[in-house]
């Protein structure tokens, strides 16, 4: 369990602050999304997170600042797998990758790394394919192993760039299901990422609105996204609808539709 | 390879009395050949095939390791300034006609050019981008090779020497060449394979391998360093061989995965390949030796030609 605070971050790429000012805490073993235009600055904050490559402000764990030997084994990222495209490392020795901040510089996985490795490929149901090519996986496989390395590091907050992008409506919904049972089993905080607000609404408590260089919201899920918050931050016209499934968002033609 | 590189050359020794020697030598027991016999293959072939492994086997893992730390698949130990170093070093030690310092200024000359690659890389760019320091290889580069170009313009009588040197041969010295590329070769190596499974991390992009604990630019530093020792190291004794470092790591891409695996592999191939060359390079037109990078060229070429062919089909 951990809970994430950042106080004052600011983030500069070149001569330009894409964010400033973000307050934000996180509480032990919640989901918290975030969500923005593209741009808006979303990767660049878990990056920052993730690195500790911010320009100002601070990162604390538990109330305290991290090392960064400390980081990489309190912290899991998992950034979009685009860039994977080529690899040739098989997906086992992909996910044994998440092991680094564990092992010696000369030493090999012992036995407790070989089970975190065996566990994070068997959750994320990749043990038939742990000796194809992360390369040749589909989409949603190599999304499924980007998280399983990230698994992999046993760290109590785990970071995710937009893990469903890509994916099809049952590959997306498996994997957020698998996010869940990780919070909720091994009580791990989650930070992702999303596009999808529906789903932002049935999986996170709390999101995170980044928009015009800064936090421009931020509270629970339900409450911070109204038709006219969305419009504001997000640029979207949209309708809300209470379900039994809870609330839902429907973006709304601008064309009345024909029926 | 070896006992067929020890049996071969200007004068005929059949593989029999190779492994008679090697017998001989390795067990001190007694021996059946003539000592003329026993010295060709002992003093002055032994040496050189083994040179020709080290040689080839350090060029191919520094090549590996340079296309690893910096994720591109065209970096090879001579891009970053390793070998124009090298070339003006030598060039300087040849036209001061102070021979014996032509290894030494060689491997300075080397070391120095990939320093200078790295500084200029890192002045222009702090956190040490990939892109960033192949240009700064390739400028700095130019610069060395004009300046040889340039002292080899005042001293004439020195070009077919310089030239010679260039395109790479198996130095003959002995036993005592192998001696002086040992340590930088070791050295080298142990430090390249320290980092090969940060490389590893490196692959997954930069912010993942900060991520995982990963010190980007100072591994990517630490590797061209230790590749960089061994490159020196090699050309300092045999000149300019070229394409190994390019071609071997390749080839090692696809029996391996994983840089520890592809370090050990290219060295083994690298080791391979540079014992062939110096085979064909020596027989071929005896007692006349043709130029080793010629050679490696020559047969390196058309086999990576092939590799891209085969890899673009399986794409």
């Amino acid at each position: 369990m951990s809970r994430l605070e950042l106080r004052s971050m600011g983030i500069r790429r070149g001569s330009r602050w894409i964010l400033e000012n973000v307050h934000l805490a996180v509480p032990s073993g919640s989901w918290l999304g975030i969500v923005g235009v593209n741009g808006a600055g979303k990767s660049s904050l878990l990056e920052a997170v993730a690195t500790g490559t911010h320009e100002r402000g601070e990162v604390l764990l538990d109330g305290g600042p991290i090392s960064r030997s400390a980081r990489s084994r309190a912290i899991a990222y998992a950034p979009q797998s685009a860039a994977l495209h080529g690899m040739d490392l098989p997906v086992g020795d992909f996910v044994a990758l998440g092991r680094l901040p564990y092992l010696r510089v000369l030493g090999g996985l012992k036995a407790h790394d070989r089970r975190a490795v065996d566990r994070a490929i068997e959750r994320t149901d990749l043990t038939h394919l742990a000796d194809r090519p992360v390369g040749a996986l589909s989409g949603g496989e190599r999304q499924r192993a980007v998280l399983a390395q990230a698994l992999a590091q046993e760290t109590r907050l785990l970071l995710l760039d937009e893990p469903t992008t890509g994916l099809d409506l049952h590959h997306a919904a498996t994997l957020l299901d698998l996010l869940d049972d990780v919070r909720t089993d091994d009580g791990v905080t989650v930070v992702s990422v999303l596009h999808d607000l529906d789903a932002a609404l049935q999986y996170t408590e709390e999101i995170a609105v980044l928009a015009h260089g800064g936090l421009a919201a931020h509270g629970p899920t339900a409450e911070v996204l109204q038709p006219d918050a969305v419009r504001e931050h997000l640029g979207a016209e949209v309708e809300r609808h209470e379900t039994s499934q809870g609330p839902l968002i429907v973006p709304r033609r601008r064309r009345p539709t024909g029926r | 390879m070896a006992i067929a590189s020890l049996s071969s050359g200007a004068a005929g020794i059949s593989l029999h009395d190779v492994v008679a020697v090697l017998v001989a030598r390795v067990t001190r027991g007694s021996r059946s050949v003539s000592p003329v016999t026993e010295a060709i293959v002992w003093d002055i072939r032994a040496p050189r095939v083994m040179l020709g492994a080290i040689v080839g086997g350090a060029l191919a893992s520094a090549g590996a390791a340079y296309q690893g730390a910096l994720r591109n698949p065209l970096a090879d130990p001579y891009l970053l300034g390793a070998a124009a170093g090298a070339g003006l070093g030598a060039t300087v030690a040849v036209t001061a006609a102070a021979e014996s310092w032509v290894q030494p200024l060689a491997f300075l000359g080397a070391l120095l050019g990939v320093g200078a690659t790295v500084a200029l890389g890192s002045v222009v760019d702090l956190r040490r981008s990939a892109t960033t320091i192949l240009l700064a290889g390739v400028a700095v580069s130019s610069f060395l090779t004009a300046a040889q170009t340039l002292v080899l313009q005042l001293h004439r009588e020195s070009l077919q020497v310089v030239y010679g040197w260039i395109l790479g041969r198996v130095a003959t010295g002995g036993w005592d060449d192998v001696r002086h590329i040992l340590p930088p070769v070791v050295v080298g190596a142990a430090i390249v394979v320290s980092q090969a499974r940060r490389l590893d991390a490196l692959s997954l992009g930069d912010a993942k391998a900060e991520s995982l604990g990963v010190r980007v630019a100072r591994t990517r530093a630490i590797t061209i360093l230790g590749a960089s020792m061994l490159t020196a190291g090699a050309v300092a004794s045999c000149g300019l061989v070229g394409f190994v470092g390019l071609v071997v790591p390749h080839m090692a891409r696809r029996a391996a995965t994983g840089n520890r695996g592809i370090v050990g592999i290219a060295f083994l191939g690298g080791a391979f390949l540079l014992m062939t060359c110096d085979l064909v390079a020596r027989t071929i037109m005896a007692p006349a030796e043709l130029p080793l990078g010629a050679i490696t060229a020559f047969i390196g070429a058309p086999f990576f030609a092939a590799i891209l062919w085969s890899r673009s089909r399986a794409a």
